[in-house]
């Protein structure tokens, strides 16, 4: 018996040696190649003139669908500053998806709307629109808003794919900030690519807390005074320049952020829409539309740009925090189950073979290991079983590790948009880099397992994402 | 250390090189920091001086006196090269200064401004970029030959436009065709890789900004097997309203590439090519979406009445709510006057009824 329980500590460890050591050499290699490719879109980019798009009557038109829950807050100066991007044939649709605020009356007071005879075919299923709005004042021809019954953000997007009248849709999200030429830039992987059909690109999101913000837009880059923002803020940069990068330029990307991604309209209602079911709708679109294109023999791929293009709000408080981790985690399970077929399907190409096993493996079964990993340790050391020297040592190279990844990314943030213009702002980056594996991740491995806990446990719902406003960072008006 | 086990020992050793590259690299970031903005201050003002110099030179009475002579030449040779572009950073920081300078400036002072460049030989410096083995620098030299119009590299220029890297290959394109107007004839004949729509929408603004006479003969690119060549002519053609090609591009809507013949649809509706109009109708039931949705487009720029008849079926029998909105649209175009059809469908079906209240609401632009 004894015997066999040695056996079993044994297999254990030796698996948990192995799965770690894949993940990190797994990342490094993500990182390498992220760089490479971070470096030659940078040289890229340096010869592009963006203005060309700008003054073309020819080029694509794109739809915003911005859904909003209960924005009344900031929605009038949101949309007035989404309506000013520099793109010429756009239309921003926003979606008020029941709120149960004055969101609705708002921007009729603000943006002169009347009900109008809207045709809608619900060619994607989504919860009843009520009324389509249109400004009776001309300056606002591009803004259509969409009043429906409530049923989340999916339905909303899927509401707003109804109504876009244009090829490509930018999904979005109404309190983001996003730059005035991110239409420009997000558009020009679809018309740059000539033997495949580029269906989706996604952009960079980073943290918006503590930034200076001025008419909608970011006027000054800070590091946010927020100490659970700063670590976000690494974890940002390290997913964003390090990791999807990487996965666009090996024709694997499975994610594009629902804060801001651009998609081809065809594809996106071929493929049936936005799932309203999960709660991760921007990771599940990109698998569905990707399994389509493999399914129909297409030849696609789905793009990125590490232009920092989009800015958000990250949760300040750990329960606000704790919530979107968890849903987070439920959507990845959700997606990776809704979509469990790709699995080492080699009809699937790369996706197949390699992205749906990484997510699987590395972001889904990786924090329940780590998990396991650290009760096996506690109860070892209860029984007195630990090699304190082999585990403090052990332990260290986890924590130089991480050290040496958080370097990489801040090297890469750094050599190419280097965003934190302050020497002390680099500093501080670099102190969150030293004490985040003690403080943050911790939490980034409870919570994901309370996400597996509760999708287990069969919870559905997105849960109430409180954020504090930009409103204390904002220049007043001249 | 030596009394510790192997393992032990190389998880320690990795450890301190893990740390060290660590402060290595946190190091590296600090000083780069201070280095970038070192650099980036002393290119400012590097930039700030030779704009100062340039400009003084350019609306100096005496202009055409200090060019005027071999050895004037050589003292202005010798006053930039020889006192600030000694090396290849600040040659290419005077290259640049010039080149914007030569984008603002018109008339007179940008004619000067080309004649330094030339006078002081720094177009070699530009074709010398060419034969460079890095991509960057390559676009980089045929950026500046093309702004600087040397037409004498043209065909130094020229080779690049089938290179297999993507971005020389778009930059000598377009500075192929800024060069020399010409040079669009000779483009299209050249031309054996793929045109993007990024680079369809660059050579359009060339071809605008340049004001070139775009009378290229596309005629006998149309049945080339590069699909995006021929969608490059034909969007040419349909830009520029070039009705001379209306007939052959009439055999285009029997393209394999659907982008091509969507294009191609909407291009023979643009030049009334109504002999076209038959083969539209017969063909309809059997095309995929896309193409039915253009060719109700079609009948719409057509704008007969004899064919809201074949219009009407499709918002009669199509199972699609989006083909019978989009005939609907179109038959409100034709007959913008009465709107009699439109009218006599309103109260048909609710669905109907619906599209029609969305068409004649004017709220909706």
């Amino acid at each position: 018996m004894i015997a066999f329980f040695y056996f079993l500590k044994i297999m254990f460890e030796v698996w948990i040696l192995f799965f770690a050591i894949t993940v990190m050499s797994s990342y490094i290699l993500l990182a390498v190649y992220s760089y490479k490719e971070l470096s030659y879109y940078m040289k890229k980019n340096s010869f592009v003139d963006y203005d060309c798009i700008l003054r073309s009557t020819i080029a694509p038109s794109v739809s915003m669908i911005a859904p909003a829950y209960n924005e009344s807050m900031t929605i009038v100066e949101n949309i007035r500053s989404m309506l000013t991007l520099y793109y010429a044939n756009f239309e921003v649709v926003v979606v008020n998806d029941g709120s149960k605020d004055d969101s609705l009356q708002k921007l009729i007071d603000a943006y002169d709307l009347q009900p109008v005879d809207f045709y809608i075919d619900y060619k994607i299923k989504s919860k009843p629109i009520r009324n389509v709005y249109k400004s009776i004042n001309p300056a606002f021809y591009k803004l259509t808003v969409v009043d429906k019954e409530n049923g989340g953000k999916a339905d909303a997007l899927n509401a707003g794919m109804n109504v876009a009248r244009n090829d490509l849709f930018l999904a979005t999200d109404v309190d983001c900030i996003i730059e005035e030429d991110a239409i420009l830039k997000m558009v020009k992987p679809f018309i740059e690519e000539t033997e495949k059909r580029v269906i989706a690109t996604g952009g960079v999101v980073r943290i918006a807390n503590s930034c200076v913000i001025s008419m909608g837009r970011i006027v000054e880059v800070k590091f946010p005074t927020n100490f659970w923002a700063r670590f976000q803020v690494m974890e940002y940069i390290r997913a964003f320049l390090l990791g999807r990068m990487a996965w666009a330029h090996l024709d694997g990307l499975m994610l594009i952020s629902g804060a801001f991604g651009m998609f081809d309209k065809e594809i996106a209602m071929l493929a049936g829409g936005y799932d309203t079911k999960t709660v991760g709708e921007d990771m599940e679109l990109v698998v569905r539309m990707r399994s389509y294109m493999h399914e129909h023999d297409l030849k696609y791929t789905v793009a990125f740009i590490p232009d920092p293009l989009c800015w958000t709000e990250a949760p300040q408080t750990l329960k606000v925090l704790s919530r979107q981790r968890t849903r987070w985690t439920r959507g990845t399970i959700e997606t990776l189950l809704a979509h469990k077929k790709v699995f080492f399907n080699p009809n699937y190409g790369l996706m197949g073979m390699l992205s749906y096993p990484y997510w699987f493996f590395f972001e889904w079964l990786a924090p329940i290991l780590e998990f396991f990993g650290i009760a096996f340790t506690l109860v070892m050391v209860l029984i007195g079983q630990v090699y304190w020297m082999f585990f403090l040592t052990l332990l260290a190279a986890v924590y130089c590790y991480a050290l040496f990844f958080s370097s990489l990314a801040i090297f890469a943030e750094e050599n190419s948009y280097h965003q934190y213009t302050k020497e002390s702002e680099i500093r501080k980056v670099i102190l969150t880099s030293v004490l985040e594996p003690f403080l943050f991740h911790p939490l980034s491995v409870y919570w994901s397992v309370k996400g597996n806990i509760e999708k287990m446990r069969g919870k559905k719902n997105w849960g109430t994402m409180t954020r504090v406003g930009f409103a204390a960072n904002t220049k007043p008006k001249k | 250390m030596s009394d510790y086990p192997y393992l032990i020992r190389f998880v320690i050793i990795l450890n301190i090189l893990l740390f060290i590259t660590f402060i290595v690299l946190s190091f590296v970031i600090l000083v780069m920091r201070l280095r970038r903005d070192e650099a980036k201050k002393k290119l400012v003002e590097m930039d700030k001086l030779y704009y100062d110099m340039l400009l003084e030179l350019v609306f100096e009475d005496d202009f055409n006196e200090k060019i005027s002579t071999p050895e004037k030449v050589n003292d202005l040779r010798r006053l930039f090269l020889g006192k600030y572009a000694y090396t290849d950073i600040s040659k290419n920081a005077l290259v640049e200064v010039i080149a914007k300078l030569y984008v603002n400036l018109s008339g007179d002072a940008g004619q000067r401004l080309k004649d330094i460049y030339m006078q002081m030989e720094l177009y070699k410096h530009s074709r010398k970029k060419l034969s460079s083995v890095e991509w960057d620098i390559k676009v980089q030299g045929i950026k500046e030959i093309a702004l600087m119009g040397v037409i004498a590299y043209v065909d130094d220029v020229g080779k690049f436009i089938n290179d297999s890297h993507s971005i020389v290959r778009r930059e000598a394109r377009l500075a192929f065709l800024q060069l020399d107007p010409k040079n669009l004839q000779t483009f299209i004949d050249k031309t054996t890789t793929h045109i993007s729509y990024w680079e369809i929408i660059n050579i359009i603004d060339v071809i605008n900004s340049n004001m070139m006479e775009y009378l290229a003969n596309f005629a006998p690119r149309f049945d080339s097997e590069l699909s995006s060549l021929v969608y490059f002519c034909l969007k040419i053609t349909n830009y520029y309203m070039l009705a001379d090609y209306a007939q052959a591009i009439s055999y285009l809507y029997m393209y394999p590439n659907t982008g091509v013949k969507l294009l191609a649809i909407q291009t023979i509706a643009l030049f009334g090519n109504t002999k076209m109009k038959g083969t539209f109708k017969e063909r309809y039931n059997e095309e995929p979406d896309s193409v039915k949705i253009e060719i109700i487009r079609a009948f719409k720029i057509f704008g007969d009445e004899e064919d809201i008849s074949f219009l009407s079926s499709i918002v009669l029998n199509s199972s699609a709510n989006n083909m019978r909105f989009e005939a609907l649209k179109s038959i409100n175009e034709i007959e913008k006057m009465d709107r009699s059809t439109l009218f006599r469908f309103k109260d048909k079906d609710p669905e109907l009824s619906k599209m029609v209240r969305h068409i004649l609401d004017e709220r909706i632009l």
